[in-house]
């Protein structure tokens, strides 16, 4: 029988994932990859205590769904941001990108 | 139930491992829709049957595309095939995660631990369009109104510099 806490476990082992792309990886695409999958495991934890915990119709759903439209505003500008610098730097790499005034 | 919760765990662990572990960066957006799919099985296996259409709609649909275009736009021709993809002191930020992660595992050990409901809440799109246009109706008009400032501002930051400036 699945509990709660089973949920719970894979969203925070697929946060951490992400959390790790984030950290480690060089290219500024591959840190914002990382951001989404950290956002989808917080949407796992709301899906999964709508459906175990007694709570009010859809709270939980209509959550998720917020989130998801803020990734997706996220997603758009960060994504802008990258070609913006690329543009500017001729480079991706987070660790290039070190001046703040062209 | 409890297979299908197995079956879709591995494949979003595989997924978003190879994800952020792969050199391609093709591959890496290419494991990355493949985790996005998994996220939405696990929806479905929650019976929340709309937001794992929503999911893969906005997810794969969407957000997939738009991530290879950048991917497309900003690829280095010249090649960085011989540096590690992994910044200088990666070293760091997987300590951070594993702390992170043990933390957490840690916390869920105290939850209290519930069985699945007797009936599962199967939740018709009717009640969210109801709970989006009353109770949280402003919640949801001022979340178009960032979507068009972000759609504004991803246009505006993405716009080509004019030639004089440089």
């Amino acid at each position: 029988m699945l509990i709660l806490a089973d949920y719970l476990t894979l969203a925070a082992v697929l946060f951490c994932i992400g959390l790790a792309g984030t950290l480690t990886r060089r290219n500024a695409i591959i840190v914002l990859m990382g951001i989404e999958m950290m956002l989808n495991a917080a949407n796992i934890n709301l899906v999964a205590f709508w459906y175990f915990l007694p709570a009010q119709i859809g709270t939980g759903q209509i959550f998720a769904i917020f989130a998801i439209a803020i990734a997706g505003a996220e997603a758009a500008v960060g994504l802008a941001l990258v070609i913006a610098v690329y543009r500017h730097f001729r480079s991706v790499n987070v660790e290039e990108i070190t001046g703040l005034k062209g | 139930m409890k297979t299908a919760f197995y079956i879709l765990a591995v494949w979003t662990m595989t997924s978003g491992i190879l994800a952020i572990s792969m050199r391609n960066m093709v591959h890496c957006a290419l494991a990355l829709i493949a985790f996005f799919v998994g996220i939405a099985g696990i929806f479905f296996s929650l019976r929340a049957e709309f937001l794992g259409a929503v999911q893969i709609i906005v997810y794969v649909g969407a957000i997939a595309v738009l991530i290879l275009f950048a991917i497309m736009l900003t690829r280095d021709i010249t090649g960085s095939e011989d540096i590690s993809p992994f910044s200088g002191g990666s070293v760091w930020g997987w300590l951070i995660s594993l702390v992170v992660l043990c933390v957490l595992v840690y916390s869920l050990q105290d939850q209290v631990t519930s069985a699945i409901p007797d009936i599962p809440p199967g939740l018709a799109v009717e009640n969210i369009g109801q709970g989006f246009m009353t109770r949280f109706a402003i919640p949801f008009e001022v979340i178009s109104l960032l979507l068009t400032a972000a759609l504004v501002g991803a246009v505006v930051i993405a716009l080509e510099e004019p030639r004089g400036k440089n």
